[in-house]
């Protein structure tokens, strides 16, 4: 029935917000004529009720944020800290070592540094240019 | 703004911490029980009801508050959508814990609830398990309540087509 539709409208309406007398009165002829709209009547009915009875949930877990002068950062960036929390301090590992090891290769390859021997202390010999270090040529 | 809240959030401005820790007890749950529903995730939803409050407690100095309630069911909502943008909700299936014996609930849950999107979610939940009227509803979306209306009756008419297959 092509009103049929108008009719559940005002079913869902009336769970929403009272209808006009006009409405109501109209409402109640339709149904009691129409078989699918009180099928769906009932159905509406039904659904409420499952709908209001859905299980609520304790918070129990969540506590209220201490904000101690500085902003407690919003989830966006503990998303974003998440997905970085990993890969950026790998990241820094593998560049301290990477640089670690240039270093200490340029020092072992360095002719300046000479080994005094096995476990003492490097000691670094810095040879003076002769005219800087004696510029009378003495 | 109900009396309750509208006194302890005074009495928070003041400097009363204890007067937060009530507004957090009445409203948590409430909160927390929209976002499992919207993300089907607990941690997330604990995360998202926490900065929630962590954004009230910054309007402390800011603008009045007409209601605690609404406003933090918006912030809610808005740090919930944002969030659905970057992580697509979990299915309810299974992920809802239903205590209760009747298994209508779980299978509305499970294959009604579970299908509807994010928008029509939030709508009915809103309407029915929380018991926003759909004028509320309306200020809250930005939307006219005649709208609301017809996007509650838009939803009610899926979930019965979902229903009957």
């Amino acid at each position: 029935m092509a009103n049929c539709e108008r009719y559940r409208q005002l079913l869902s309406q009336r769970l929403d917000e009272a209808l006009t007398s006009e409405e109501a009165a109209a409402l109640r002829e339709h149904l009691e004529a129409c078989d699918r709209c009180r099928t769906f009547e009932t159905a509406l009915a039904r659904q409420r009720t499952i709908l209001v009875g859905l299980p609520h949930f304790s918070a129990d877990n969540v506590s209220l944020p201490v904000v101690t002068g500085a902003t407690r950062p919003n989830l966006a960036v503990r998303c974003w800290r998440a997905r970085i929390a990993v890969p950026v301090p790998l990241a820094a590992v593998l560049l301290a070592a990477a640089i670690g090891w240039a270093v200490f290769s340029s020092i072992r390859d360095d002719p300046y540094v000479t080994k005094s021997g096995f476990g003492e202390r490097q000691v670094r010999v810095i040879r003076l240019d002769p005219m800087v270090a004696n510029p009378m040529g003495d | 703004m109900n009396d309750a809240d509208r006194q302890d959030w005074a009495a928070y401005s003041r400097g009363e911490r204890n007067a937060l820790q009530r507004i957090f007890e009445r409203h948590k749950d409430a909160m927390f029980t929209y976002c499992v529903y919207m993300t089907g995730n607990r941690e997330d939803a604990e995360d998202l009801v926490q900065e929630a409050f962590a954004r009230l407690i910054g309007r402390r100095n800011g603008e009045p508050i007409a209601s605690i309630r609404d406003w933090l069911f918006i912030c809610t909502r808005n740090l919930t959508l944002n969030h659905l943008k970057r992580k697509a909700p979990a299915s309810l299936a299974g992920s809802i814990p239903v205590t209760d014996s009747d298994p209508e609930i779980r299978r509305f849950i499970d294959t009604i609830l579970d299908r509807l999107t994010p928008e029509e979610r939030e709508l009915v939940l809103l309407r029915e398990q929380h018991g926003f009227s759909s004028s509320e509803i309306a200020a809250m979306l930005e939307l006219s309540p005649e709208n609301v209306r017809i996007r509650l009756y838009r939803v009610r008419k899926k979930m019965q087509s979902i229903a009957r297959e």
